[in-house]
């Protein structure tokens, strides 16, 4: 039966080159070679083939059994050494998970925060529609002074507004507790800014202030420079320029080495590798005298900078209503 | 303030460059927020005079005009101006020459007359249009008589300059002037020199003799209160001739930046720009009786302010009043009826020194604003006023021969008081800046800026300058100190705090929760203004929200009640930039107006729409949907470990009976729903939204303390029921039966199918259970978890007549 031992051996052939793992392979090498199999079949029937053709059948199912062995071997070898187990197109996207995000601002404003609380500041916070006495008066600027041109107020009723900048959480911590304090606050203020690339009459500021015995303008000079460090990278460094404030002496306006050049010049700095982030200085002695605070033991300072500001130089935004837009394509970039 | 830096230099000398001069400034506190450089852009532009003027033969349009250019000889040319005539000394460009704009001019024939050169117009020129007239701006140009007849143009004008805007700090009023920068530039060059300042460097007069003060019928001058006006001088100037200014008064007020109006004003003007001192000029003849007092306002007292306004005076305003009634606002703004007019024969110039919160006060009231209101506001010099402004102008009335002779200064005031000295501490100062400081370190720094102290041991006695109205306390010198020392020059150093661990309020925790686990859900958070139009918000149904009483726009006239108006504004931009999903929360204050008083609390609002998934070759899209919104809550909630419930809510936002109130315990936490289509559609967004808003501070309340639970650590036994009740029938009801009859062994039950319709009975639906079983000691037996939900069917069926489709194991 010549034509039989040809058609095992093709089909035993075909098999093997289609193996696409060495399970099929072995699967292949059961059904032909295993107890039941094919080849053991063939093997089983020499005995009753004729005693004239018995040795010439006997060798050609021997060389079939040979062959298909070391088939069989060299199909598991080729299979394990040079065929990939899988065909998978590592190009094509992975299923879609959730892909929420904090807005800009938030990451910007809870990064701030774990700058200061690693340094032992308290995170305060205040009401947003605000007495005038709180936002204006006992922060030492008096109804009637220039000062209160520099920040154009929305008012609810006489004697309330709301808050220009996060400065009255100051007073009010103050007047609930004695030194030391060591405390920022981080909050949306309100100015009657027309809306334009760099005003919105809605932002975000974060302040400090620290009262104690023996707070000096050098410690201001050093917590700013760990703040601007741990925000900005610790490469940046701090200056003061002299400034006006009504709720210190001496106020200075802060500026950092231009984190986008490293202070070589580039345009977001205007060339002079500085850039202006807000304002600090010592606490007036007005606004100590008037939460009660003993000015011949404590003093201390105070900073408060944009949180919108911080954000524009770190990510390099040049429009600020950018943050109230609420565009996916913004958000979805940080 | 704008200023050229030819003014500057005028005034005193110094070799700074524009660049330098501006971070010099920058260093003491003086910020120059912007510098333009102009550069002569025109050549060959000479001052000619006109010595004849007639119609061009052939061109009706045209004039022939003969020029005289002194040395340079003679030019006609013509011209299309009308405004020449013979004797004007006008500007010209010859053949060969340019204008600023580029223009060669070549000699040109119009008939057969040649036209050798162009007369020239300031925009020709490139002046600056902002500091001229409106005479000065209408045809050709006409220098005045001062200007020499065939000299170059830029040598009659002052044309290649620099011109800064200074923007100066609300105690920096000093600075305010040419006087007051040429101040600072000194006490630049005196530090830079290690020398005390000197006043005597400034080219200013500044004489400093009291004037001759006559105070009587001519003109009587009486303050009632010293407290809102320290002095005051009148200067009466008789047979006065008005008209335009002279040439030269005229370039020097284009290098101050002030544009002419008449030879009055413009004295008026050259006074508050190149000495800070705000000065005004009433018609002598139209003050009764020729009196001046300095008062306070009356009630029911009015004045027509120069604008033409009638204005109601607050009482206690700081008025100038003649015998009967108020004839200005004192340092604000002149009245109309005591102005001078092109008929005025005597004036009176007023110099005086007012309180700064006296004008401030009325400045602010009448809501106007001057720059002499600007200047008080901010403080004057005192002794400016007394000593330097009334001879200057004195001087300035005899050079431009305004009037035929000055009469008499009347005045009340003088002398003026002196800025009182101040005691000041070196430990104290040290102590304060963390330096280590001497006193002669101290002397030097305040000896640049001609602050005078005496040192007694460690304590100084300091005196401003009569222009240092800001120094009044003693960390105002501390600051002096570092503005001279220089700001960098202080040592900084890692604050020597103790240690200790920053702590934040529990609602600032929270809120960072929620933002963390809302957007690990997918949502993104929005910051929106949390300003609304109230009428947007009546008519959606809510109570009105606090109303602002100075508004920016009438669609921000409000606060913000509800999350919902910013956020689908936010959806609302998005999907028509073609987004096909939002899905959004944010976090911040609400308001409410409740009895008067405004309250405000910390809210969370969530709203979807559109798509809630994307789709791609695994996933399938998801549309937003109640149940998504239901499930984010769910999620929020179980992370805060908020035990809680839901219960039918109709509110104006959410559609009825789709909207639940969420509640726990007796604690309201908010509402979801499906956004009503009418506040949908009141707020632009036309598609099914859903929305859910939470009170921050209720979730705050409710949180409760996690305290551990012992849990099975045997193989749990799960088994599914499918039951058909009445669609009246809640799933909530059926866990309800489910939990109370399977006994303390059941785990967990989750709801994995609910349907009705198809081939189920019409008001019936099939709702599935999945429960599962454990025990906390041993491992159950199949049988004995039978059992239990054998107990479960029999309850279903009896309590509600559920029909049990499957019991699957």
């Amino acid at each position: 039966m010549p034509s039989t031992i040809d058609e095992i051996r093709s089909a035993l052939e075909a098999r093997l080159t289609a193996a696409r793992d060495a399970q099929d392979v072995r699967n292949a090498q059961i059904e032909y070679l295993g107890k039941k199999g094919t080849l053991t079949a063939l093997l089983k029937q020499i005995s009753t083939v004729s005693q004239d053709q018995r040795k010439q059948f006997g060798e050609q199912v021997n060389v079939l059994k040979q062959w298909a062995v070391q088939a069989i071997e060299q199909r598991l070898s080729e299979l394990s050494s040079t065929t990939r187990r899988y065909d998978i197109d590592f190009s094509l996207p992975g299923q879609l998970m959730p892909t929420g995000r904090k807005h800009i601002l938030t990451q910007v404003e809870e990064e701030v925060e774990s700058v200061f609380l690693s340094m032992g500041f308290d995170i305060e916070d205040g009401p947003e529609i605000e007495q005038e006495y709180f936002n204006f008066e006992a922060l030492n600027i008096p109804a009637d002074h220039p000062a209160r041109d520099m920040q154009d107020t929305f008012y609810l009723a006489p004697g309330t507004l709301l808050r220009t900048h996060t400065s009255p959480i100051q007073v009010r911590t103050m007047k609930r507790e004695k030194p030391p304090i060591r405390m920022i606050a981080t909050g949306r203020c309100y100015r009657r800014d027309a809306v334009d690339a760099s005003h919105t009459p809605v932002f975000t500021q974060v302040e400090g202030l620290v009262i104690d015995k023996g707070i000096t303008f050098a410690d201001l000079k050093g917590v700013l420079q760990e703040f601007v460090r741990g925000v900005f990278g610790p490469s940046t460094t701090v200056k003061l320029l002299p400034s006006f404030f009504p709720f210190v002496e001496p106020g200075a306006e802060t500026a950092i080495s231009c984190p986008i050049c490293g202070g070589k010049g580039c345009p977001t700095c205007k060339n002079s590798g500085w850039i202006e982030m807000g304002g600090s200085g010592m606490v007036h002695q007005n606004v100590l005298q008037e939460v009660g605070y003993d000015t011949s033991i404590y003093q201390g300072f105070a900073f408060g900078w944009g949180i919108e500001r911080i954000a524009m130089i770190k990510y390099g935004i040049r429009d600020i209503r950018m943050f109230y837009d609420n565009d996916l394509d913004f958000l979805s970039q940080f | 303030m704008r200023i050229k830096l030819s003014a500057l230099h005028a005034t005193i000398d110094f070799d700074y460059t524009p660049e330098e001069l501006v971070t010099k400034l920058g260093d003491v506190g003086i910020e120059i927020e912007s510098m333009e450089t102009t550069s002569v852009r025109f050549s060959d532009v000479f001052v000619a005079r006109v010595t004849h003027a007639a119609p061009h033969p052939t061109h009706q349009k045209l004039q022939l005009v003969d020029l005289d250019l002194g040395p340079r000889g003679t030019a006609s040319v013509c011209t299309a101006a009308t405004n020449v005539l013979e004797g004007d000394i006008v500007p010209v460009v010859v053949p060969g020459g340019r204008t600023a704009d580029g223009m060669e001019i070549a000699a040109r024939m119009f008939g057969a007359v040649e036209s050798s050169g162009m007369l020239c117009s300031w925009k020709e020129l490139g002046l600056d249009g902002d500091l001229l007239s409106a005479e000065e701006k209408e045809g050709i140009l006409h220098l005045g008589a001062g200007a020499v007849v065939g000299s170059l143009f830029e040598q009659a004008w002052p044309v290649g300059d620099t011109s800064f805007e200074v923007s100066v700090t609300p105690d920096r009023g000093d600075a305010l002037s040419v006087l007051g920068l040429a101040r600072w530039i000194e006490v630049l060059k005196a530090r830079q020199a290690n020398q005390p300042f000197d006043i005597g460097d400034i080219k200013l007069p500044l004489p400093s003799a009291l004037p001759h003060a006559r105070n009587d019928g001519e003109l009587m001058v009486t303050i009632e209160d010293r407290s809102l006006c320290s002095s005051y001088i009148g200067v009466l100037v008789q047979d006065v001739v008005s008209g335009p200014s002279s040439h030269a008064f005229r370039t020097q007020l284009y290098q101050l930046c002030v544009r002419p109006v008449s030879r009055i004003v413009d004295m008026t003007n050259l006074c508050l720009k190149q000495y800070g001192q705000p000065t005004h000029a009433f018609d002598y003849d139209r003050l009764l009786e020729h009196r001046i007092i300095v008062r306070t306002s009356l009630p029911g007292e009015t004045i027509v302010t120069l604008d033409g306004v009638l204005r109601l005076l607050e009482p206690g305003t700081l008025v100038i009043a003649d015998a009967t009634a108020p004839v200005a606002v004192a340092g604000v703004m002149g009245g109309l009826a005591s102005s001078v007019t092109a008929t005025t024969t005597r004036v009176v110039f007023e110099i005086a020194h007012f309180d700064p919160r006296a004008v401030a006060r009325s400045s602010r009231h009448l809501g106007i604003k001057t720059d002499a209101a600007y200047l008080y506001e901010r403080g004057t010099d005192p002794g400016l006023t007394v000593s330097a402004v009334p001879s200057v102008l004195s001087a300035l009335v005899r050079e431009q021969c305004l009037g035929s002779y000055i009469s008499r200064v009347a005045s009340a005031g003088i002398p003026v008081p002196v800025r009182p000295s101040l005691s000041l501490d070196l430990v104290r100062v040290n102590g304060y800046l963390g330096s280590d400081l001497g006193t002669e370190d101290i002397r030097r720094l305040f000896g640049y800026e001609g602050i005078t102290s005496r040192v007694t041991g460690t304590t100084f006695s300091v005196t401003p300058p009569s222009f240092r109205g800001d120094l009044t306390a003693w960390p105002e010198y501390v600051e002096e100190i570092v503005r001279m020392e220089g700001f960098d020059e202080f040592p900084s150093h890692a604050p020597r705090l103790l240690l200790r661990r920053g702590s934040e309020s529990p609602l600032k925790t929270l809120c960072k929760r929620l933002r963390q686990t809302l957007a690990g859900i997918g949502l993104v958070e929005s910051r929106t203004v949390s300003f609304v139009h109230q009428e947007v918000v009546v008519a959606m149904g809510l109570p009105p929200a606090p109303l602002l009483l100075n508004p920016l726009t009438e669609d921000w006239d409000a606060l913000r009640p509800t999350m919902v108006v910013g956020l689908a504004g936010a959806a609302l931009r998005n999907l028509s930039r073609g987004r096909e999903g939002f899905a959004s929360f944010e976090t911040g204050k609400t308001f409410s107006v409740r009895d008067r008083s405004f309250e405000e609390e910390t809210s969370l609002g969530i709203l979807l729409t559109g798509k809630w998934q994307d789709t791609n070759w695994t996933t399938p899209a998801l549309s937003s949907s109640i149940f998504v919104l239901k499930g984010i809550a769910e999620s929020m909630l179980h992370d805060l470990h908020i035990s809680f419930a839901v219960a039918p809510f109709d509110g104006p936002l959410l559609e009825p009976g789709a909207s639940v109130l969420i509640s726990s315990g007796t604690t309201s936490l908010g509402t979801l729903g499906i956004l009503r289509h009418e506040v949908g559609t009141l707020l632009g967004l036309e598609r099914d939204a859903f929305y859910a808003e939470f009170s921050v501070d209720a979730l705050l309340k409710s949180m409760s303390t996690v305290t551990f639970k012992e849990f099975s650590k045997f193989p749990s036994i799960r088994r599914d029921i499918a039951v058909l009740v009445d669609s009246s029938v809640t799933a909530g009801e059926l866990q309800a039966i489910i939990t109370e009859n399977s006994g303390p062994l059941l785990k967990a039950t989750v709801v994995f199918d609910s349907f009705q319709g198809g081939s189920l009975p019409a008001g019936k639906k099939s709702v599935g259970f999945s429960m599962e079983f454990a025990s906390p000691d041993r491992t159950l037996l199949g049988e004995e978890v039978d059992v239990l939900v054998g107990f479960v069917e029999t309850a279903l069926a009896s309590r509600v007549g559920g029909i049990l489709r499957r019991t699957r194991s």
